[in-house]
């Protein structure tokens, strides 16, 4: 396999080709991760275990001691529903009401590099 | 080439391993990660799927629901039964029977939709249960009646009926629809009106009404137009100075189920009851789906056993013990014992009942303006026969519980006791291999057959429906002559050719010595198996056991008006 496909979570329109964009690599990947971690668990009505709950852990405030050791938690549920990557580094960002959590992965084909950045709330 | 798509699969799991198997061979290189659950094109294969699995039940769905055998909803099973002639009804009264005498020495009269005996059921509830139809005038003779439970009553209550439509709304489908009693009032005289029954005349003066169902409750349809001739209608309309008013109960249904302590009132001396059955919430679809074609297929009338069963089931008269069909057992005359032609016989599967319970009164006496002519229904009061099962298990471990293995086989009969029953040993043996794998062997001691019958003046036979074995005919023990004693086959009369035996007289021998008390008491037909015990032998009071070994050890057809007993022992414990 050369590289991983996927299409675009937005259905956006190629301008070029006139078909609908394809993501590729690491792209796909962060786009995979970033579904698995805004996706609440139960949310999948025939995959119940598909998802994260970062968005359940992370609706109230959180002291430091806590953020670090969900860190460890997000990381494992990333690496057991997308394992074409490893997460490299995970880190947790508190802004004024909400979090910013930003992955940091390697795909496993191509040893490329990505990140992946989302906010909470 | 193009790959095939499986479009057999009604699973959502199977349905979406369909189309990535799609995607998997349709040779592109593009939209790999379908495979990787964070994927937006595995996202849009759980849409696909979804689809798909949501149409799939759809059509699947309607297709269920468009035939009897399968249709689920309330709704279409009500439709369903309309061209057939059959009303689903809501729910269901818990139906008890009282027997009672007036408290004093003058006459009372039970007021129907009125009056009630409070029950309490098996589990300490306590239910209001009534009367319906004619009121009941008690005195100091005991009569007996079916009572009906009632959470709310509803008597005499006027109802609209629409001029045009000629159409009566009564809301709810709690109500039992088989306790309505509907009357109309015209020029200040007050009648019951029936509910249509295709065998009595109808004509535009006739007192009938139709009763349509709906999710909602019932209407009560008057003067319909006839198909055949529109002058005329199907019953009286009702005109706009009448007065119709309906009485009904509703129900608790299966709650009151199994009440069998009804308390006396200030009009009713209760001095036995029989326990309530047959309440329920719902409609017993699955019995529709048995019963209703039979009843359309009878067009009311009773020709062939499925017949018998689907008009007494209709009749609403069946006692309360009886409340599934394969509780009734209907044979010809030339299937009985001894042949009686242009008869059907009917029995019930509760032995307590005998011809003279007037709710198998009412339900023979129904059931006869349904039959041919010529033909003569007549109730027979159901036998039970034990089959004494002697079992030989070799390699029990010492864990297995020699209870439970007889528990088995008596449970795999008896719950409930039923007609037309083949005991085969081979099943039994079957049955205890799968049920106890670590036992080794089983086979059948022998099979012996009793029935228990009170004795008479006159001559008492005993059919055991299969050929029985000489010198195997024993009875329990009886006092006779001033004697305790048991009686005994001996062959008198054998078979030229197999030299087996054909005949033999039933004698008497004191059990204390086995010495002769007495003769010829009785004789025995072996390739029939009758046993005849003669008059005055056997106690009128109390049953007696008339034990016999049947030839055929390893099948035994009960039919009839037999009722199977398994009684199981095991060889050495």
């Amino acid at each position: 396999m050369a590289e991983f496909s996927d299409i675009d979570f937005f259905l956006e329109k190629n301008e070029i080709t006139n078909d609908i964009v394809f993501k590729t690599s690491r792209y796909a990947i962060a786009q995979s991760i970033e579904n698995i971690l805004l996706t609440k668990r139960g949310e999948g009505l025939f995959n119940p275990n598909f998802g994260s709950t970062l968005l359940e852990d992370l609706s109230y405030p959180r002291d430091v001691a806590a953020l670090e050791a969900l860190k460890y938690v997000f990381i494992s549920q990333i690496e057991t529903q997308e394992t074409r990557a490893t997460i490299d580094k995970l880190t947790i960002e508190k802004l004024l009401d909400t979090y910013s959590v930003t992955v940091y992965f390697t795909e496993k084909f191509n040893q490329q590099q990505g990140t992946v950045t989302l906010t909470t709330g | 080439m193009n790959p095939q798509i499986n479009i057999s699969s009604l699973d959502f799991d199977e349905i979406k391993a369909s189309l990535k198997s799609y995607l998997q061979n349709s040779n592109t290189e593009e939209l790999n990660s379908y495979n990787y659950e964070g994927s937006a094109i595995n996202l849009l294969l759980n849409v696909f799927s979804y689809n798909t699995l949501y149409y799939a039940f759809y059509a699947n769905m309607i297709a269920n629901e468009m035939f009897l055998d399968t249709a689920q909803m309330e709704n279409n099973f009500v439709s369903l039964l309309k061209p057939l002639g059959v009303l689903l009804p809501g729910a269901s009264c818990s139906v008890g029977e009282v027997t009672a005498t007036s408290p004093t020495s003058t006459q009372t009269t039970i007021t129907s939709y009125s009056d009630y005996f409070i029950g309490t059921t098996n589990t300490g509830s306590v239910y209001r249960f009534y009367t319906i139809g004619d009121d009941i005038t008690l005195n100091t003779t005991a009569k007996t009646f079916k009572v009906y439970e009632g959470s709310a009553i509803a008597k005499d209550l006027p109802v609209s009926v629409d001029q045009t439509s000629q159409k009566a709304f009564i809301g709810g489908t709690q109500i039992d629809i088989n306790t309505l009693t509907v009357k109309v009032t015209t020029n200040g005289v007050t009648e019951t009106w029936t509910s249509y029954n295709n065998t009595a005349a109808v004509g535009p003066d006739a007192k009938v009404y139709f009763i349509d169902r709906t999710s909602e409750g019932f209407y009560l349809l008057f003067g319909k137009r006839s198909i055949n001739d529109f002058a005329n209608n199907y019953g009286k309309t009702i005109n706009p100075t009448d007065i119709v008013t309906v009485s009904y109960i509703i129900t608790n249904g299966d709650l009151a189920n199994k009440t069998s302590a009804f308390n006396s009132n200030a009009k009713a001396t209760v001095t036995s009851t029989k326990i309530s059955s047959g309440g329920r919430a719902t409609p017993d679809l699955d019995l529709y789906r048995y019963s209703a074609p039979k009843i359309f297929a009878a067009n009311d009338r009773a020709i062939t056993k499925d017949d018998y069963i689907g008009l007494l089931f209709s009749s609403q008269l069946l006692p309360a013990s009886i409340v599934e069909s394969k509780q009734i057992n209907v044979w010809g005359g030339e299937d009985a014992e001894p042949k009686s032609y242009g008869r059907v016989f009917i029995s019930f599967a509760d032995e307590t009942l005998t011809p003279n319970n007037y709710a198998v009164k009412n339900s023979i006496s129904y059931i006869k303006k349904k039959s041919a002519v010529s033909i003569l229904p007549e109730y027979f009061q159901p036998q039970i026969i034990t089959a004494n099962i002697d079992l030989r298990i070799t390699g029990m471990p010492s864990t297995t519980n020699s209870t439970n293995i007889k528990n088995t086989v008596n449970t795999y009969y008896n719950n409930p006791y039923e007609f037309n029953v083949t005991l085969i040993t081979g099943e039994i043996v079957n049955l205890l291999l799968q049920t106890y794998p670590t036992i080794s062997g089983v086979s059948t001691n022998s099979i012996t057959l009793k029935l228990e019958v009170y004795g008479s003046i006159t001559d008492r036979n005993l059919y055991y429906q299969t050929e029985i074995l000489s010198g195997f005919v024993k009875s329990d023990n009886i006092t006779y002559l001033g004697n305790t004693v048991y009686l005994l086959d001996t062959p008198t009369k054998y078979d030229p050719d197999t030299q087996e035996a054909v005949e033999g007289n039933i004698s008497a021998y004191k059990v204390s010595d086995s010495s002769l008390v007495s003769g010829v008491l009785g004789k025995v037909q072996y390739k029939s198996g009758i046993v005849t015990i003669y008059g005055n032998v056997l106690s009128e009071t109390v049953k007696t056991g008339i034990t016999v070994k049947p030839k055929n050890q390893s099948v035994l057809v009960f039919k009839n008006e037999m009722l199977l007993k398994a009684n199981t022992t095991i060889d050495g414990l």
